[in-house]
């Protein structure tokens, strides 16, 4: 990533983000980590888990907690239906399903067209954004995925 | 040297099994009748060790074994006669050697003083042996390249002490000359028994008596023949050899046929196959629903599904199980270390090294094992003189076997001991303030031993006493979700039977259910299940207790605990679990009982993180995911709630 904010893009072809929704704005994350796009289920409760961590699914035998970025960052509604979207992440080598109100595009990217994140104005702190990106006259905030699931703030993971 | 490095594991792995097969082989290695075949095997063994490490650049390795292998090399030449300090040295050298090994692969700095001095060690006990200062300095000369054989040129020139070679030829054309027979070795023998009864008292060596009466024979070659002994020898390995090149083929051919799988890759399969199992049912659900006309075929193909699918869960179960002698292999040595140490004699007899247990357990089970078996040592056989006193044989016994009944595997480490003495544990409970059960049975006392900080050796040695062994022991044993018995009886003994599941992929547990979610609770921590009425429903400072067989016992809601339930589940209407750790005994307050079945479990730290009071999670036949309860890590919650 700081090669592609270094600026070399003329070499360095696009890269491919999914953008998907959360409340009002619009949230972009790298698509490489992206194991599956499902629908949502019911999941497994988990002792003393706080509220965002809805629980565990079985994934094809692996059991996998699910993250609701919706509660952990107080934007949207946490409704379950059957239009809930749970994008499974493959993040160091583990797997987390995290809930979102639904994925629009996939959209490629210039390192060039990525603009540095103000320090405020999203619900994510700056340390998990990429940065800015317009998509038509939307405005797309890029998540660092990876640093925000494998963070002490979700909790999914041990901490080191 | 990069390209080589890809390839470093795979030789770190096969000089590992080398020097276990030397070991193991040194130890089976009887000094009164040596067996060439497995002399042959650990010459092997170090020569390729040798060769290996040199081609890796493994240069402490390589001069170490070469020693070694020079050593083994005159061994089996018959002209060096192992005897036991020799085999001690010998398996202190495997040592260095597997030292060296985990030195490479930690890649941790390398102690050449110790390779130097178990250099010299092999040396010195050489010379000694031998008496033979030059053939020393031949062994330990190091020559890089090609040592082996330059170590044979050395000899036929020498041609003093080393008959062997020389003297070989010569004997077989003297045969030849006298019996003009291709099959040398029978032919010559059958002249032999012919001529000998006429000349049975001429010489006291039968067979080279009739080399004497041979009219073709120099005088040199008689001159040859009266230094017989080695002559005699030094044809056995030629023999030999020729005998053990059908074997040897054979043992290549079975190398061909297995091949090196990382366990990752197998577990992924075992995961997968679970995976399978539960889409199967969930087809057979399906399928019981069809009623068009497609309905038989339907069922048929349904059928052949699930004969499938089992025999494939079968087979994938059994690629992760190994002989439960991978194990049991460590414990000659350390038997044989133990008794020297301790100048006791014991043998130690392995039965049902074949028993097949799974990979994960087998690493697990050691360090228990190892434990019991130096206590079996140390406290339970008498020494030698102790023993002929109350009549024993000198040589005490400890016998370990493993054996599958049903879906358990069954271990005993058995010895022929004096036995545990009750009195030494009460006192020694009551010294350290541990609680005597009641009532005070054989069996209440022997199980005192495995509370922490007991130990009845009279002074602390450095083999066992210190007391930390058998509560950890229990512990181990207790997290594989096995247990362990004692039966010991005065004078006789004391067995110690360790009972494991066949995998530790699979539960036997009690689904429940509470706050509308499923639990497994492990069957072998439950001691029973109950509807208490309200007598039974005792109150301290809010916190409610169960009066049951006479004691009370601490309660957790497992839906307030662990479901989320904010509110605590009517006893009355609900169902208590009664459930059993090495620590305490509590019950567990549940909404009703669901059945009982086999689960698999899978790790909840795989994606996710460690919950306190949950061992893992599995998957249901409906696709759900049910946590399975971790009853030891439970009693924390009963603290916390009284």
């Amino acid at each position: 990533m700081a090669i592609l904010q270094q600026g070399n893009t003329s070499s360095m072809p696009a890269k491919e983000f999914l953008t998907f929704v959360l409340g009002d704005e619009t949230y972009a994350l790298d698509i490489m980590t992206v194991k599956e796009i499902r629908g949502y289920e019911p999941a497994t409760k988990i002792a003393n888990a706080p509220s965002y961590i809805k629980g565990v699914i079985n994934l094809r035998g692996d059991i996998v907690p699910i993250v609701d970025l919706r509660i952990k960052f107080d934007i949207g509604e946490a409704t379950y239906n059957e239009w809930t979207i749970v994008i499974m992440l493959n993040v160091r080598d583990r797997v987390v399903g995290i809930v979102v109100d639904g994925v629009s595009d996939v959209m490629n990217l210039e390192a060039e067209e990525i603009k540095p994140a103000p320090e405020f104005g999203v619900a994510f702190d700056s340390r998990y954004l990429h940065g800015l990106a317009a998509l038509e006259d939307q405005m797309v905030i890029i998540v660092d995925i990876e640093e925000l699931i494998s963070s002490d703030e979700i909790g999914v993971f041990e901490s080191a | 040297m990069d390209n080589l490095s890809q390839y470093n594991e795979v030789f770190f792995e096969e000089a590992q099994e080398h020097l276990e097969t030397m070991e193991t082989l040194l130890l089976a290695y009887d000094i009164d009748a040596p067996d060439m075949e497995e002399l042959n095997s650990v010459f092997r063994a170090a020569h390729s060790i040798k060769g290996g490490s040199d081609i890796f650049g493994f240069k402490a390795l390589t001069g170490l074994t070469h020693v070694m292998e020079n050593m083994l090399d005159s061994a089996r030449n018959n002209e060096l006669i192992l005897t036991t300090d020799l085999i001690t040295v010998l398996l202190e050298t495997t040592d260095v050697l597997k030292n060296i090994l985990s030195c490479y692969r930690e890649e941790s700095e390398i102690d050449w003083e110790i390779i130097e001095a178990s250099k010299a060690r092999l040396g010195a006990t050489l010379q000694e042996v031998t008496g033979s200062g030059e053939r020393v300095d031949a062994l330990l000369e190091e020559d890089g390249e090609d040592q082996g054989f330059g170590f044979f040129d050395n000899n036929d020139d020498e041609d003093e002490e080393d008959q062997g070679f020389g003297f070989f030829e010569e004997d077989f054309d003297v045969v030849k000359d006298s019996t003009n027979e291709e099959d040398v070795g029978f032919g010559f023998f059958d002249e032999n028994i012919g001529e000998s009864n006429e000349t049975p008292s001429e010489d006291e060596n039968i067979g080279y008596g009739f080399f004497n009466d041979e009219p073709q024979v120099e005088t040199p070659a008689q001159g040859n023949i009266k230094i017989s002994l080695p002559t005699d020898q030094s044809t056995t390995p030629k023999i030999l050899a020729n005998k053990t090149a059908p074997s040897k083929t054979s043992e290549t051919k079975s190398e061909a046929s297995s091949i090196r799988v990382e366990t990752n890759k197998i577990d992924k399969l075992v995961n997968l196959v679970g995976e399978l199992v539960i889409t199967q049912s969930m087809l057979n659900l399906i399928g019981s629903e069809v009623h068009e006309s497609i309905a038989d075929k339907m069922q048929s193909a349904l059928i052949e599904l699930e004969r499938n699918t089992r025999e494939i869960q079968e087979a994938v179960m059994s690629v992760r199980m190994l002989p439960i002698s991978f194990v049991f292999n460590r414990f000659p040595r350390l038997v044989r270390d133990l008794s020297t140490k301790l100048e006791k004699k014991i043998n130690l007899v392995i039965e049902g090294g074949n028993t097949e247990i799974d990979k994960n357990l087998v690493e697990k089970i050691s360090d228990p094992l190892l434990h019991l078996i130096r206590n079996s040592v140390d406290h339970g056989i008498e020494m030698p003189s102790k023993r002929m006193e109350v009549n024993k044989d000198e040589t005490g016994i400890v016998k370990l076997s493993a054996a599958q009944r049903g879906g358990e595997i069954v271990i005993t480490i058995a010895d022929d001991g004096a036995g545990l003495n009750r009195e030494r544990i009460i006192e020694k409970a009551l010294e350290k303030e541990i609680s005597l059960p009641e009532p005070l049975s054989d069996n209440a006392v022997w199980q005192l031993i495995f509370e922490a900080g007991f130990s009845t050796a009279a002074e602390v040695t450095d083999v066992s006493g210190r007391g930390v062994g058998m509560d950890v022991v229990r512990r181990n044993i207790e997290s594989l979700g096995g247990r362990i018995d004692i039966t010991s009886a005065a004078g006789i003994g004391t067995v110690f039977t360790i009972s494991l599941p066949l995998t530790l992929a699979i539960l036997d547990g009690m689904t429940v259910e509470a706050s509308d979610q499923v639990f497994i609770i492990p069957l072998v921590n439950i001691v029973e299940s109950i509807q208490p009425i309200a007598e039974q429903i005792k109150r301290i400072k809010g916190k409610q207790l169960l009066w049951v067989r006479e004691e009370y016992w601490p309660l957790i809601d497992i839906g307030k605990t662990l479901g989320g339930n904010t509110t605590a589940t009517n006893l009355e209407t609900g169902i208590v679990v009664l459930v059993e750790t090495s620590k305490q005994r509590f019950g567990l307050v549940i909404d009703s009982l669901l059945g009982q079945q086999q689960v698999v479990i899978k790790n909840l730290e795989r994606h996710y993180r460690r919950v306190e009071g949950i061992a893992g999670a599995t998957i249901m036949g409906d696709g759900s995911v049910a946590l399975i309860l971790d009853v030891d890590s439970m009693t924390q919650f009963i603290q916390l709630n009284l």
